[in-house]
């Protein structure tokens, strides 16, 4: 199945969860950083780690695309095929009924 | 038992690796914030790519690629002048990163084709993956985790171009679009593993 035919809800819920996917992934990696990997440096952490950690960025990537993914979601969900569709999709379905025509044609 | 035994070795031997994420040694700390920001706009990509024609309703949305390259061109020149070494390669990926923002968003407001967009932008990410990659690896490529991480950066870029090349090649496909997308996504995951494992610029 293409992605080009995955239904409104699915696309919607791909969209929604996104976010959240990331900031589960940043929190797995910190605790792996923390709880397994660098143990003792649970105590000694600075401001630099807290603000430049890269799990601590992945946390924050998510949690910003979260905010503005919902709303997407949202319309996505309540949108039409025809709004779905992109340009490139439609000339891609016109190509493809094209040749099954021809196919058709053929038999 | 033999498995508790060898985890237990495979997690020492993890805990040996030089990780410091986040810890710069007062150098400034480029690559998580540039590696978080190509995270988050080729997430967005994704979502271009499943919202369809939604994501088209608002105009800034469709600015985004073209904004978010402005933006790294804009903080690649902000390195260069405050990084005290690497100045010119810094300078060089400044350069392709306005440039490449420049033609994006010439394509975007329908004033030039995605051929001659892509025209600039295969041998950008070529030339971009040499001057991050083998360039700007310092360190002995088998022995330092900081070189293989600033390679597999550039190992990335190559694969970028090898997208748009395909692209070029075969024709817009779907399957490309979310390569592409989840091309830029790994770009950013790969600069953020260059914080973690050496954490200097």
């Amino acid at each position: 199945m293409g992605v080009a035919h995955l239904s409104k809800q699915l696309r919607a819920l791909l969209i929604g969860m996104l976010g959240p996917t990331l900031q589960a992934m940043g929190v797995v990696w910190d605790l792996l950083e923390h709880g397994v990997f660098a143990r003792g440096e649970i105590g000694s952490l600075t401001l630099e780690h807290i603000v430049s950690g890269p799990a601590h960025l992945m946390m924050a990537t998510g949690l910003a695309l979260s905010a503005i993914c919902i709303p997407i979601a949202l319309q996505v969900a309540a949108a039409s095929p025809e709004e779905l569709a992109r340009p490139e999709d439609i000339s891609g379905d016109a190509e493809l009924a094209g040749e099954l025509r021809t196919a058709e044609a053929a038999k | 038992m033999t498995l508790a035994v060898e985890i237990a070795e495979l997690v020492e031997a993890a805990g040996r690796l030089p990780m410091h994420g986040g810890t710069t040694d007062g150098a400034l700390p480029g690559h998580p914030f540039f590696g978080a920001g190509f995270l988050f706009i080729g997430s967005l990509m994704v979502v271009e790519l499943l919202a369809g024609g939604v994501w088209s309703r608002a105009f800034w949305r469709r600015m985004l690629w073209p904004g978010a390259l402005l933006m790294a061109g804009a903080g690649m020149l902000l390195v260069s002048y405050v990084q005290t070494d690497s100045k010119s390669l810094h300078l060089t990926l400044a350069m392709l990163l306005l440039l490449g923002a420049y033609t994006e968003a010439q394509y975007k407001l329908g004033k030039i084709s995605r051929l001659s967009a892509d025209a600039f932008a295969i041998p950008a990410l070529i030339v971009g993956g040499f001057v991050i990659g083998p360039m700007h690896a310092n360190g002995n490529l088998m022995y330092s985790t900081m070189a293989q991480m600033h390679l597999l950066v550039g190992v990335v870029a190559w694969m970028l171009a090898s997208v748009k090349i395909m692209r070029v090649r075969f024709g817009p496909t779907l399957a490309l679009e979310y390569s592409f997308a989840s091309g830029v996504m790994m770009l950013g995951l790969s600069l953020l593993l260059v914080q973690q494992f050496h954490g200097a610029h």
